[in-house]
């Protein structure tokens, strides 16, 4: 039984039909759906990863594409500790969508957020022709802006774990007793201690 | 003909529908503007027929001018519909044309076809293939319909046409604030009402995801705004989904306009309603009042098993059966583990804003839906699902929640399916799902007791049909019965049975059904 736990809040983010719920989905059951449903709003799951003598738990915010749910992100991002920004190499237009998420997430989230831009589909790529967006192109906008970057395939599997596993490697380790940087009143198991004082959640109490 | 309706009956809705607006009359009566001639406009019309989109464009250019309007609309529509559309073909004349077999091709073995378009006449959604078709229909469609609506500031319910083997196609408009819908209906057992409410329920799909506020900013904003491109994929492939099912397979819940419960025993409804309202209470203990708005439990086919809510506020019934069209599209992924969070418009509760839906599936194979109205509550509605479902795994009467209702075709062995509607709580009860055909049947019997706006004709009425049926061997019958309290629609083995003991084994089965309310029905849910 390993107590080191530490949760990571990880948000996906990027523009619709790119494989986010893919992704999602061969990282937590190591499946593949063909002509999976569009996501609605957002999916919240959770998934343990053990890494040497301690235990990751991402706590997951898979967000829907379409771009009638983009006001809702924030709430996503806000307390993030990662973020996996996914575009699909075929799709040029799915890598401008990228930048910006990247962009909005250094001038929004949390200063410590950890990146990881991820181009997707690599399966897709039959001959170099069917790229549409240059690896160098990719890996430029990562050295700039400070990101880990991935190709992956969430059909075949490929390169998928490694990038969960970088970004738990990459985040500093933390004592799990509820002290988190991030504002979340988090408890032990990764709950939220609702009996504990807090002046944020209730703007409109008068506190007498 | 594919659709021949498979039972024979003589009532006075079925063979001709009441509503059908004659648009020739309507049009002659207005005395000077039409002549009987024909003038350049329509020759050109008619020339163009082969073209729908020339079509539409020749037809907006006469409406245009005055003078030019003396047009017979209805031979129009109809020599337009026919071309664009046969419906009078069988199968040796779709044998004559590569076009006409593509068309027939189009209905996709459905008797219904959805239309939604702008109030500019922008196609939204259409359930035909090709969407040059459906363009210039909607175009023509669109512009009798202002036609209507300008003219005598009446809205269009609906016109009939009968091909030339006598099938019936009726078409069923509904206008709604900036958006028109249309269903194409080659069934004659729903009534116009019924069609209209469908359309509703299209209707209300949309707004669901846009909210009418939104929907007025971009109309009024632009009225041709492209609402087409708006919806995204997962809009539209929703609102496919949703209209293949209108159209192939109806829901029950829907037919009768209201909810299904799980059957349970009280004891097990009452655990769980228990969990809820004390989990609740300790979140208001806790200063998170105001947070959640609603709670239901449901089985995973979407019956309900019970409800938490304000006591001033119930939910519409259609808000609820949208909300449940939504997460039964997101099952597959509900069933991974994974929690959904996302926004939805209740129309009729309110159509302005978004409300926020978290919903889970729980080890015991029910689905938690919470609804509240903050955008930010994810992580305090999580919070309460999770204290819930810690309740149900630690108590062993949430398990196995469905009851076996004892046999009753051994007590009732001439009844071959019933329905069971309680009004004050607008829910249902079956034994079984009925068959599409079991829906027809009850259709029509439905039919037979409202007028054309869907209203009962009496406080209570009782109707009993017999019919032969080609489909099957042997004969059915059936009944209706409806007072303020309940509806109640049988269908029976026997037809030799006479209409007193018809109407015995109805009110037996009445009986028993109240004496077993409680398992069968949600009588309050759980106020606060």
């Amino acid at each position: 039984m390993n107590s080191n736990v530490t949760s990571i809040k990880l948000v996906l983010l990027g523009e619709a039909a790119v494989g986010k719920s893919s992704i999602v989905l061969r990282f937590v059951s190591n499946d593949f759906a063909e002509n999976k449903e569009p996501t609605i709003g957002a999916a919240f799951l959770t998934q343990r990863v053990n890494m040497a003598d301690h235990t990751i738990k991402f706590e997951i915010w898979d967000t829907a594409g379409q771009e009638r749910f983009a006001s809702l992100a924030p709430m996503y991002y806000r307390n993030a500790q990662a973020a996996l920004v996914v575009y699909d190499v075929t799709k040029p237009q799915s890598f401008i969508k990228a930048r910006h998420w990247v962009k909005e997430l250094h001038e929004q989230a949390s200063k410590g957020i950890v990146i990881a831009l991820v181009g997707n589909k690599m399966d897709l790529l039959e001959s170099e022709e069917d790229r549409k967006v240059a690896k160098e192109e990719a890996e430029k906008l990562s050295q700039e802006e400070n990101l880990l970057f991935f190709e992956t395939s969430a059909k075949t599997g490929d390169n998928v774990n490694e990038v969960f596993l970088a970004i738990g490697e990459k985040i500093p380790l933390k004592k799990s007793d509820g002290s988190n940087t991030d504002g979340l009143r988090g408890t032990e198991d990764g709950r939220i201690d609702l009996n504990k004082p807090d002046d944020t959640s209730n703007p409109n109490s008068c506190g007498c | 003909m594919r659709r021949s309706p498979s039972f024979q009956i003589s009532t006075k809705n079925s063979a001709k529908p009441t509503t059908s607006i004659d648009l020739t009359n309507h049009l002659s009566a207005r005395g000077g503007l039409f002549y009987q001639d024909i003038d350049t406009g329509t020759t050109a019309s008619i020339k163009a027929k082969n073209d729908p989109n020339l079509l539409a464009a020749t037809y907006d250019h006469s409406i245009s001018a005055d003078t030019d309007l003396n047009i017979d609309l209805q031979s129009l529509i109809t020599s337009e519909l026919n071309s664009l559309y046969p419906l009078t073909l069988n199968q040796e004349t779709s044998n004559k044309s590569a076009n006409t077999t593509k068309f027939i091709d189009e209905r996709g073995g459905k008797d219904k076809h959805f239309f939604v378009f702008t109030s500019a006449g922008k196609l939204v959604f259409s359930q035909w293939e090709n969407e040059n078709h459906a363009m210039g229909l909607t175009g023509i469609i669109h512009t009798v319909m202002n036609y209507f609506n300008i003219n005598d500031n009446t809205a269009m319910r609906q016109f009939t046409m009968y091909g030339k083997d006598g099938i019936m196609t009726r078409f069923v408009f509904l206008d709604k604030n900036h958006i028109k819908l249309m269903v194409q209906c080659n069934n004659n057992y729903e009534s116009t009402a019924q069609l209209q409410q469908q359309l509703d329920l299209v209707y209300s799909y949309i707004i669901s995801s846009v909210s009418q506020r939104n929907l007025n900013k971009l109309m009024l904003k632009r009225s041709n705004f492209d609402l087409q491109h708006y919806l995204t994929d997962l809009d539209q492939q929703l609102l496919k989904s949703l209209c293949e099912s209108l159209a192939t397979q109806p829901k029950l819940t829907w037919f009768a306009n209201s909810l299904e419960c799980l059957p349970m025993s009280p004891k097990k409804r009452n655990a769980i309603n228990s969990i809820l309202s004390t989990t609740y209470l300790d979140f208001n203990i806790s200063n998170h009042n105001g947070q959640i708005l609603y709670t239901l439990v449901t089985s995973l086919d979407m019956r309900l098993i019970s409800i938490l809510r304000p006591s001033n506020h119930t939910l519409h019934t259609m808000d609820l059966q949208i909300l449940f069209e939504v997460v039964r599209a997101q099952l597959t992924d509900l069933l991974l583990d994974k929690v959904l969070w996302f926004p939805i418009c209740f129309q009729k509760f309110n159509d302005n804003g978004f409300l926020y839906a978290l919903i889970k599936v729980l080890p015991n194979n029910t689905i938690m839906m919470v609804i509240s109205s903050q955008k930010n509550a994810f992580d305090i509605l999580n919070e309460f699902v999770r204290r819930i479902e810690d309740k149900m795994i630690d108590d062993n009467t949430c398990n196995n929640l469905e009851l076996q209702l004892l046999d009753w075709h051994k007590k009732f062995p001439y009844i071959n399916h019933f329905i069971y509607k309680m009004k004050r709580t607008v829910q249902i009860y079956t034994p079984s799902q009925p068959t599409n055909e079991m829906l027809q049947f009850y259709y029509h019997l439905k039919n037979l007791c409202e007028d054309d706006k869907g209203t009962n004709l009496n406080k209570s009425s009782v109707a009993m049909l017999k019919w032969k049926n080609d489909a099957t061997p042997g004969l059915l019958s059936g009944v209706y019965w409806a007072t303020e309290k309940f509806e109640l629609y049988i269908l029976l083995n026997d037809i030799n049975l006479s209409n007193q003991s018809i109407l015995k084994s109805a009110k037996l089965l009445i009986q028993h059904i109240r004496e077993i309310e409680s398992y069968l029905f949600i009588s309050r849910g759980v106020t606060f």
